[in-house]
């Protein structure tokens, strides 16, 4: 248990980096935008190039949401649950069902990822292959599903998630 | 079992889960994926699914709100919502609900520089409810009064809301931009009312500030420069075509990190704190985004709202009755649907209606697009609350959508204002 | 009724597209004497993709509005070749070649994975639309920024302008505060997207748009019917596909008709400055050409015929 915890723990820095740069990124693109067009230089490529950039900055921020436990639920009836094993064990049979539509979202991405890239879909104007963006949306909709499964899998277990404070953010 | 049972039966199960703690993004993705699979089969819910999240993924507009946030999670770590709101508390505290009032007032503001209600929610929802808290304002009234003023994102311009019933009906976007300026003024009176009549009757609910001297009240506006400057960055900015709206959240985080730079308010540690918080706040209301997206398939191929519509518009109603019924389908449909999924799937059937019942064009589309603001803060399915639960994540679902009970009065007579007086709306398009 | 079919497209009832599904849907119904019920969802409420066609085959609807031309990948032939017919000026005489084009060559048919083609849309061609001056010559366009379709990109360019590719809600905002200098859109546009009310001159430089196959059956949907009712829908294609252009020649006009009511200044534009201009676009053509080449398809067969056809 532990080492799974280590180890999510390590994706979750590297998720964080990851999902931090693209929207750092998306931010600078779009003020870069603004000068450029300011300064009449010519950028034909800001909105291929910032849908691309969307891309990892959406579906890693869900992959680093689900493993600081953050997930907007309606408490309201659980929480009448005065025992503490039984509500926790329905907290993490929902998450577990809860993760087939990400099951789900995965299989239609990973499937939409092999077809276009067999037909090597590029990002128009810019001319950059689309299949490792589409790749980077599938990776974290997968460990969505394994962080899920994870947390599912311990509250199951009788063990605490904890309330959003599970995995730290990442100190430098 | 036909589609529409299957539609009700989906609706069923997905508040059943919803209601046994199940994230609301995934009772709704779920339930939306394997009802769409009863409806039409697995292979088209696999191939719908993909469509729709990568088009969510990559939506310019939709794309914003991380900006959105992450300029809002600044403001907030900078100090300068907090300083916003002292200056509220200064010279509206005194008032019984005047945090409240003036949140209204902000979203009012706010949207003057963005097109969307849930970038308006996710921002204001950052600034202004820590606030509200700090001065022991009531949950419901504090949460109701930001979900409610999201609202002004589509009805003060600029508005995406506007812009797409501009192109689903070929309605003038300059007269629509223009139709919603009394509204959403008239509605923020009646807003402000609404909070004023909440707290004649529950006095605790935004309980009196001390009092302030006017030497206080004057020295407070020295601490309101960092919020003019930005605003007045952005606003500028739009006006006078340095970018557009959508860029606009871009623009308006570099600028509070400037700002705040500048005036040293921010440290390394808090700028590094705001854009993890900005990256989990993007993450939880993506979460219910795909969801909501996928149940909107579902609902859509259930022919649920085909029923319901073709019931408006084949009986032969007087033209004031059809109008009511089309706005009371709206308000029914927004309890479950999503806001731009309910205006693209029943304006094309109602327009040619209404228009050929001798009703404007201009006032139908506010209308509309009232009742979209409205149902994104009804229960069950309320994207508003859904988003101002996703940064203010300790306040129970239920006390939100009670406090949204008293705006939503005050949006239903405002709706009956604009039919009763249709001149509110069409003084200015017409000028 | 016998056979009920859900139909999807991105338009609504309003615009030109929309009203000829409505007539066809009409038809169909009366000409299989009810026997066919065809249920449409408009504004992109069930199919929301731009090119809609994945989602026909894998019967997210049995039938479609679908529009290859804005698809990101894949359907080479459909995708790529409305660029070749850069110059045309005439819509049906587009469409005459194009037609050619489908009989001649199967490959067209076989990209769409077995959907039954029900009709075919050809795009009335854009012309620019200007805010502060209208365009006579090549030199007019330096340094102005323009939205404009992916394909077009390259002309402006060779021209000093900047083609830029944004969303089309964005656009009516820029153009009025001036973040866009202009667009190149049809006169349609002018009253369906509101923009007589954000520019002032309308500049009759031709930008053609090919055309499409542009309503399609799902296959599996296709082959339930009976053999009588398939002909129905096979004798209307030509019906659709003439019921859309004119409809659209005649949204056109009004949309023409609504400018000069609004004040927009109209102007022609010299031939030979379109002919220069339109030079512009022949590399970009060529090298798509030869990359249809590259993956085993006609592509410069193609191109030299779409370009003798102009010339004649
Ligand atoms: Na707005
Ligand atoms: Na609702």
């Amino acid at each position: 248990m532990e080492t799974i915890d280590t180890i999510l723990r390590r994706v979750t820095t590297l998720v964080g980096i990851v999902g931090v740069g693209a929207i750092l990124a998306l931010m600078a693109l779009t003020v870069v935008t603004v000068v450029f067009r300011a300064l009449h230089i010519a950028f034909p490529g800001t909105y291929s190039l910032s849908e691309l950039i969307l891309i990892p900055a959406v579906s890693l921020s869900l992959a680093y949401a689900a493993m600081q436990n953050e997930h907007t639920r309606a408490t309201l009836f659980v929480d009448l649950i005065r025992n503490d094993r039984l509500r926790n064990a329905i907290h993490g049979v929902m998450l577990i069902l809860g993760s087939l539509f990400w099951v789900a979202v995965a299989w239609a991405t990973i499937r939409e990822a092999i077809r276009r890239g067999a037909q090597n879909e590029l990002s128009p104007i810019i001319n950059v292959p689309v299949a490792p963006f589409r790749w980077s949306m599938a990776a974290a909709i997968v460990l969505l599903v394994v962080v899920l499964l994870w947390q599912g899998f311990k509250l199951l277990r009788g063990k605490e998630i904890g309330e959003a404070a599970h995995f730290q953010d990442p100190k430098p | 079992m036909s589609s529409v049972a299957i539609g009700f039966a989906g609706l069923a199960v997905v508040f059943t889960l919803i209601g046994m703690g199940m994230p609301l993004g995934f009772a709704m993705g779920l339930i939306g994926f394997a009802g769409f699979t009863m409806l039409v089969s697995f292979d088209a819910a696999i191939v719908r699914i993909g469509v729709t999240t990568f088009n969510l993924a990559t939506n310019h507009a939709i794309g914003t709100i991380p900006l959105f946030l992450f300029m809002a999670h600044l403001l907030f770590a900078a100090g300068i919502g907090k300083d916003m709101y002292d200056f509220f508390a200064k010279w509206m505290g005194r008032r019984r609900g005047g945090l409240a009032m003036a949140t209204v007032g902000a979203s009012a503001g706010f949207a003057s520089v963005n097109a969307s209600s849930l970038a308006t929610t996710a921002t204001m929802g950052l600034v202004a409810l820590p606030e509200m808290r700090k001065h022991n304002y009531n949950l419901s009234l504090a949460s109701g009064s930001i979900v409610a003023g999201g609202g002004f994102g589509a009805l003060i311009p600029p508005s995406g809301m506007f812009i797409i019933y501009g192109i689903l009906t070929e309605t003038s976007i300059g007269k629509m931009f223009a139709a919603g300026i009394i509204p959403g003024i008239t509605l923020a009176i009646m807003y402000v009312a609404a909070i004023a009549i909440w707290c004649r009757i529950d006095p605790d609910a935004g309980p009196r500030g001390p009092r302030y001297t006017f030497r206080d009240k004057m020295r407070s506006f020295s601490k309101t420069g960092e919020v003019i400057a930005l605003f007045t960055l952005v606003m500028g900015g739009i006006v006078l075509g340095w970018f557009t709206p959508t860029e606009a959240g871009a623009i308006g985080a570099l600028g509070a990190i400037v700002i705040s730079v500048a005036r040293r308010r921010l440290t390394l540690a808090s700028a590094r704190q705001a854009i993890y918080a900005t990256l989990k706040t993007t993450g939880m209301i993506f979460g219910i985004l795909f969801g909501a997206m996928v149940f909107n398939s579902f609902i859509t191929a259930s022919t649920i709202p085909h029923h319901i519509v073709g019931f408006v518009t084949e009986g032969q109603f007087p033209p004031l009755a059809v109008l009511l019924m089309v706005l009371a389908v709206y308000f029914i449909l927004g309890m479950v649907l999503d806001a731009s999924a309910m205006m693209t799937l029943t304006v094309p059937l109602f327009f040619p209606l209404i228009t050929s019942l001798g009703f404007d064009a201009i006032l139908f589309g506010v209308l509309v697009v009232r009742m979209t603001e409205i149902a994104l803060i009804t229960p069950p399915v309320g994207m508003n609350v859904f988003i101002l639960s996703g940064v203010a994540k300790d306040v129970p679902l239920t006390k939100m959508f009670k406090g949204t009970l008293p705006f939503v009065s005050a949006d239903l007579i405002h709706v009956a204002l604009l039919i009763s007086f249709p001149v509110l709306v069409l003084w200015l398009p017409n000028l | 009724a016998e056979f009920n079919l859900t139909y999807s497209t991105t338009y609504s009832p309003t615009h030109p597209y929309g009203q000829a599904d409505e007539q066809w849907i009409a038809r169909i119904h009366e000409q299989t004497d009810g026997r066919v019920n065809i249920t449409p969802f408009w504004g992109g409420a069930l199919i929301n993709s731009r090119e809609g066609i994945d989602e026909l085959n894998a019967g997210v609807a049995d039938i479609a509005y679908i529009a290859p031309i804005y698809a990101s990948s894949g359907y080479d032939l459909n995708r790529l070749t409305p660029q070749f017919f850069y110059g045309y000026e005439d819509a049906l005489e587009v469409l005459q070649v194009y037609m050619q084009l489908w009989d001649e060559y199967p490959q067209f048919a076989e990209e769409l994975e077995g959907a039954q083609v029900l009709g075919y849309n050809v795009g009335t061609p854009m012309h620019l639309m200007l805010r502060n001056r209208p365009f006579n010559q090549i030199s007019d366009l330096q340094g102005l920024r323009i939205r404009s379709a992916v394909d077009f990109i390259g002309a402006l360019t060779a021209a000093g302008a900047e083609g830029v590719t944004m969303p089309m809600t964005d656009t009516y905002p820029s153009l009025q505060r001036g973040v866009l200098d202009g667009v190149i859109a049809p006169y349609e546009a002018l009253r369906s997207l509101s923009f007589a009310e954000v520019i002032n001159y309308y500049s009759e430089l031709p930008h053609s748009r090919g055309a499409y196959p542009s309503r399609a059956m799902n296959a599996q949907a296709w082959a339930r019917l009976p053999e009588d009712i398939q002909q129905v829908f096979l004798d209307n294609v030509q019906w659709l596909t003439e019921t859309t252009y004119l409809l659209s020649q005649e949204s056109e006009e009004a949309g023409r008709a609504y400018g000069e009511a609004q004040g927009v200044q109209f102007n022609t534009v010299d031939e030979d400055v379109i002919a220069e201009y339109s030079s512009a676009f022949e590399p970009a053509a060529r090298q798509t050409a030869e990359r249809l080449d590259a993956a085993g398809l006609p592509g410069t067969e193609i191109l030299e015929k779409v370009r003798a056809e102009h010339a004649n």
